[in-house]
């Protein structure tokens, strides 16, 4: 990756990730209605005017593919370890993010609220296995 | 007829030698950098235009990229504190 800097050496990674997880989300809009998990996330997602119906079956797919994902996590399978996971997770979450950022701000609002605690619930085995049966 | 169930083994053999072959073919999932190369690109396209394919990116932190797109335009790509996806041009040196 030599030549795509940005100035200055990036920090230490653990610490980075501390420092960019205080900045990142701390100011999310205040919305009244809450997205709890994934399926409420698609079920919005489902209902927006933001996102075309060729890309709502795209993000739909690839919810899915990375709830497979976790499935196969907790089931033992080491494919992807738990920090990979977190960072597909945070991708998925910043495209869906960034299409409706300025265009549904309520449910980006809830996405934004929501985002923290649908990983807690992805990373957890228990509560993950209980919000599959 | 002729060949019975000999004939019938005869044709039996190649066609499980071709479906056992088939299924350790199953392709391999693919890797960490692809995946993340991939969302990126997802990412990037919904907010500018021309970077269909990222060739390299860095991850500098948590929801913090620097990313190269094969087109050779560069962009930091970061979530800001309101949770909005921020693209900005990046320097290359």
């Amino acid at each position: 990756m030599a030549g795509l800097l940005l100035g200055g050496a990036a920090p230490p990674a653990a610490a980075a990730d501390a420092a960019a997880h205080a900045a990142a989300l701390q100011s999310c809009p205040r919305v009244s209605k809450e997205v709890v998990d994934l399926d409420m996330l698609a079920e919005g997602l489902k209902h927006s005017d933001a996102v075309g119906l060729i890309e709502k079956l795209r993000l739909k797919s690839a919810i899915d593919e990375l709830v497979g994902r976790f499935k196969a996590y907790h089931r033992g399978s080491r494919a992807y370890a738990l920090d990979q996971l977190q960072e597909q997770y945070d991708l998925l979450m910043m495209r869906i993010a960034g299409l409706l950022q300025d265009k549904d701000t309520v449910l980006h609002g809830r996405l934004c609220n929501a985002w923290e605690s649908i990983w807690a619930t992805l990373q957890d085995r228990r509560r993950f296995m209980e919000k599959l049966s | 007829m002729s060949g019975g169930p000999r004939r019938g083994l005869a044709r039996a053999v190649p066609l499980l030698a071709c479906a056992w072959m088939a299924a350790c073919q199953t392709p391999a999932p693919p890797t960490q950098a692809e995946i993340v190369r991939e969302q990126l690109a997802q990412v990037l396209s919904a907010q500018v235009p021309g970077c269909d394919t990222v060739s390299l990116y860095k991850r500098r932190e948590r929801f913090d990229y620097l990313v190269q797109c094969a087109s050779g335009q560069a962009y930091r790509l970061r979530l800001g504190a309101d949770g909005k996806v921020q693209v900005t041009q990046a320097t290359l040196r």
